[in-house]
């Protein structure tokens, strides 16, 4: 399987600092691939070094099979990059800025430019540095996306807009996903969840997971078990079951690796005596929260093992 | 060459105040830098100059103007390449298709239609302001270019390319200042013999080609690479060589090289000796620095060849003890003017340290002094009778007699213009009358001769410059009559009288030396005795 992006043991440092410690990612082509994690993650750095704005301390790391030491110059023509804090030449309009980028692109799409200027409501003859932070950034959206790059990388592109501009931009991009493959970062969940194909979870530049949004959903349940008179947590629980704690007559655990007869029997097996068993999916916030909170660590190891399956597949 | 074009497009749009200034300010050095040749002013030709500020206001603008125009040219290097910055990791163009050597030949582009184009056509408005022909000067047009792009354009792009922006550039030049300050400070508490060392023979060369190499890899580094440690440690590395050369002197090393010893031809062409008798003896006298004495020694010369002149550049002492204690000098620079045939020189000077001087107080040394000299072949004489207006001196340059005074056929001086750099070493002479030129001739009294040195030689075609042409001062000896009690009157040239340029041309270096038997160092001449002898 070709990878639009792919990292092998990816580590960047800064001085003593691993901003990136063995980081493995696989985008496959196509993908709508978030890249969640807290802020100062390591999301911009992974980033940067996709886009040869830093080089690796070591490790490989692969945009549409080039390395990204050697990405420069014409590489650039296929793909796209937008910032939330990259700065623009201000002084221009945006009408001077579309014309300026033509000239660097063979494959601009004049006609693709006009459609996209017409769907973000784009002010040509306004200055850059007149501009609100959204429609700079949809300016910025506009010029990466009118010469169809085969991959367009978004960092943080949604941080700080109001919900009108971050749909405008979202609607925007789901209009060109077919044609190319979409890496994105975010520190808020809620705001990728709806349209993300992947997402990977990194934290203290390490990747915790990575899954097919699909995938991820469905293995994850919250699981509420009532029974009869006060109960504890058994000592002995299935590993997959996160976040055990019991109130009263009421167990709740996250399972991990849902599986409708399979959870059923292990609920069955630990609560024998259950009067109620109820099994809810998960948003993606509440799924990160249940990882995070249970110990990264340990789940790491097997996630990413799980996680390799799964985009594989 | 779409991208150059849309590259360069972009940054003239973007910078055409900066560009206007900066064109503005060379026009109008153009229109008043010609009143610096108007007579015999001292207005900066170059950054290391001179000033004056006696002149008016169009001679001051002049000299602020040479300053000026090359900080304008700073400002307008620093925000073209600021304009697409190579430090940092936010700029948009990183993400972009630009490719570095066309990003670079943009900007190359942008300093030659807006920098260069305008500086060449300042260049040839001048010339042709002053009367020469600017086609005739196409080599050291083109040299003075190249001159100005590493001295000057070469390090600023080096230094924009290593910042974030045009404050952070002015933080870098500040500290290179500060550091100059402290390492000059510093390098005057170190013991050093006499000023001046050796003679410029190869320290220009090297510092040139270490600017070159020095600023060319930075801007390279970065513009390939974006390694900003690695430039700066290129670009610091050619500094600290150009400062570390100016402490080691290498020049003194390449002496004996460069003046070789004991060569016949050497021999026949001067000889110095010793010539102590009567009033003329030896004397030491203290300086300006207390651990310093100058020793000033009456020597004689051998008469020239009559189509030579002897160029002293540097002088080296060494003292000797029968018993073979010695001590040698480093090259000291000779600063007296060169020898033509028929004069004969009086007496030599050198700076001795004065605890070698307590050392062989009073005792019996052998003094040998080595004379690094150029002989200059004389190449060209011309004798013209003085015009009232401007005349042609082939090979020298355009000259005007003038006076302080509106008195037709009377002039106090001569001033002249030459192209590109300052001419060949001339020798001008000229016969000064004491009174009215209106005079018949026996009565003008023209019995002194005023004589003036010009010059160099260098045969480069060009010196570097921001102007195109350049003022050669003929400082005429004998310029005041004086006469016991009466008031000294300034002497005239006359309208007619015959002006000689005699120019010269380097023809071999050589080292010639003089020995003394027996010498010794007498007293130090107290402050009384120098005022008598004054």
């Amino acid at each position: 399987m070709s990878f639009a992006i792919l990292t092998r043991s990816l580590t960047k440092r800064f001085g003593n600092t691993a901003a990136l410690d063995g980081v493995g990612i696989e985008v496959p082509q196509g993908a709508i691939y978030a890249l969640v994690g807290p802020n100062g993650a390591g999301k911009t750095t992974l980033i940067k070094v996709l886009m040869n704005i830093f080089g690796p301390s070591s490790g490989i790391a692969e945009v549409q099979g080039l390395d990204s030491r050697r990405i420069r110059g014409k590489a650039f023509q296929r793909i796209g990059y937008v910032s939330e804090n990259q700065e623009m030449p201000d002084w221009m309009t945006v009408g001077d800025l579309l014309r300026y980028y033509r000239s660097f692109y063979p494959d601009w799409d004049t006609e693709l430019e006009s459609q996209l200027v017409r769907q973000f409501d784009l002010p040509l003859d306004r200055k850059l540095k007149h501009l609100s932070r959204g429609v700079r950034v949809k300016a910025a959206l506009a010029s990466s996306l009118a010469y169809r790059p085969t991959v367009i990388v978004l960092d943080e592109p949604f941080s700080g807009l109001d919900p009108l501009v971050r749909d405008e931009l979202i609607e925007g991009l789901l209009d060109r996903a077919e044609e190319t493959t979409i890496f994105l970062s975010s520190h808020d969940l809620a705001e990728i969840e709806s349209f993300s194909s992947h997402v990977g979870f990194l934290e203290n530049g390490r990747l915790l997971f990575q899954e097919e949004m699909a995938s991820l959903a469905g293995r994850f349940r919250e699981v509420t078990v009532t029974l009869e008179g006060h109960v504890s947590v058994p000592r002995e629980i299935p590993v997959a079951w996160l976040q055990a704690e019991a109130a009263d007559s009421v167990v709740r655990f996250v399972d991990s690796r849902y599986e409708p007869e399979k959870t059923k029997r292990e609920v069955a097996g630990a609560f024998p005596g259950a009067r109620e068993v109820s099994i809810d999916p998960m948003t993606l916030r509440s799924i990160f929260l249940a990882i995070a909170k249970n110990g990264r660590g340990r789940l790491a190891s097997r996630a990413e093992m799980e996680s390799q399956k799964g985009v594989s597949a | 060459m779409k991208q150059i074009a849309a590259v360069f497009t972009k940054d003239a749009r973007r910078f055409w105040p900066e560009i206007a200034v900066s064109v503005l300010l060379l026009a109008v050095f153009v229109m008043v830098y010609p009143v610096t040749w108007q007579h015999n002013s001292m207005v900066a030709e170059t950054f290391a100059g001179r000033f004056s500020m006696g002149e008016g206001g169009r001679g001051f603008l002049a000299a602020c103007l040479v300053v000026l125009v090359p900080v304008s040219w700073l400002v307008l290097i620093a925000r073209v390449v600021h304009c697409e910055r190579l430090v940092g990791d936010t700029q948009f163009w990183l993400t972009r298709p630009y490719e570095w050597p066309k990003l670079l030949a943009a900007k190359a582009l942008f300093l030659g239609a807006f920098l260069y184009l305008p500086f060449l056509l300042a260049q040839c408005g001048l010339l042709m302001e002053a009367g020469f022909n600017p086609t005739g000067y196409a080599l050291g047009l083109g040299l003075n270019l190249v001159l100005v792009t590493v001295i000057l354009i070469l390090p600023a792009i080096a230094l924009s390319s290593l910042t974030r922006g045009f404050a952070r550039l002015m933080l870098v030049l500040l500290g290179f200042v500060v550091i100059l300050v402290v390492v000059n400070v510093i390098a005057s508490y170190l013991p050093r013999v006499g000023n001046g060392g050796a003679p410029e023979l190869i320290s220009g060369e090297i510092g040139f080609f270490v600017l070159l190499i020095g600023c060319s890899m930075a801007v390279w580094i970065m513009y390939a690479m974006r390694r900003l440690r690695m430039g700066w440690i290129v670009l610091g590395g050619s500094l600290l060589l150009l400062l570390g050369m100016s402490w080691a002197d290498p020049d003194r090393a390449v002496m004996e090289r460069f003046f070789p010893a004991n060569r016949s031809a050497a021999a026949q062409v001067i000889e110095m000796s010793y010539a102590a008798e009567g009033l003329r003896q030896p004397i030491v006298r203290d300086t300006r620095d207390k651990d310093e004495l100058e020793v000033s020694i009456p020597v004689s010369s051998s008469v020239l060849q009559p189509d030579l002149a002897v160029v002293p550049q540097a002088q080296r002492v060494t003292i000797e003890e029968p018993d073979g204690t010695r001590w040698r000098s480093p090259w000291q620079r000779y600063d007296r003017a060169a020898f033509l045939p028929g004069s004969n020189v009086s007496s030599i000077s050198f700076i001795l340290p004065r605890r070698i001087y307590e050392q062989w107080k009073g005792a019996s040394t052998g003094l040998n002094v080595e004379f690094a000299l150029i002989s200059a072949k004389q190449t060209m004489q011309r004798t013209i009778a003085l015009p009232e207006g401007d005349f042609t001196v082939d090979g020298f340059g355009i000259c005007t007699p003038w006076s302080w005074y509106a008195k037709r056929r009377e002039y106090s001086a001569i001033t002249c213009r030459s192209a590109m750099r300052q001419p060949l070493l001339t020798y001008v002479t000229a016969p000064w009358a004491d009174d009215s030129c209106s005079k018949p001739n026996d009565e003008k009294g023209g019995k002194m001769m005023a004589t003036a040195w010009a010059g160099n030689l260098d045969m480069a075609p060009a010196q570097m410059g921001i102007t195109s042409v350049w003022s050669p001062q003929l400082n005429f000896s004998n310029a005041w009559n004086i006469h016991a009690g009466a008031p000294a009157r300034p002497r005239i040239l006359c309208s007619g009288s015959p002006v000689s340029f005699t120019q010269f041309r380097l023809q071999e270096r050589m080292t010639v030396q003089m020995k003394v038997e027996n010498f010794r160092f007498p007293e130090i001449m107290s402050a009384e005795q120098m005022a008598a002898t004054d």
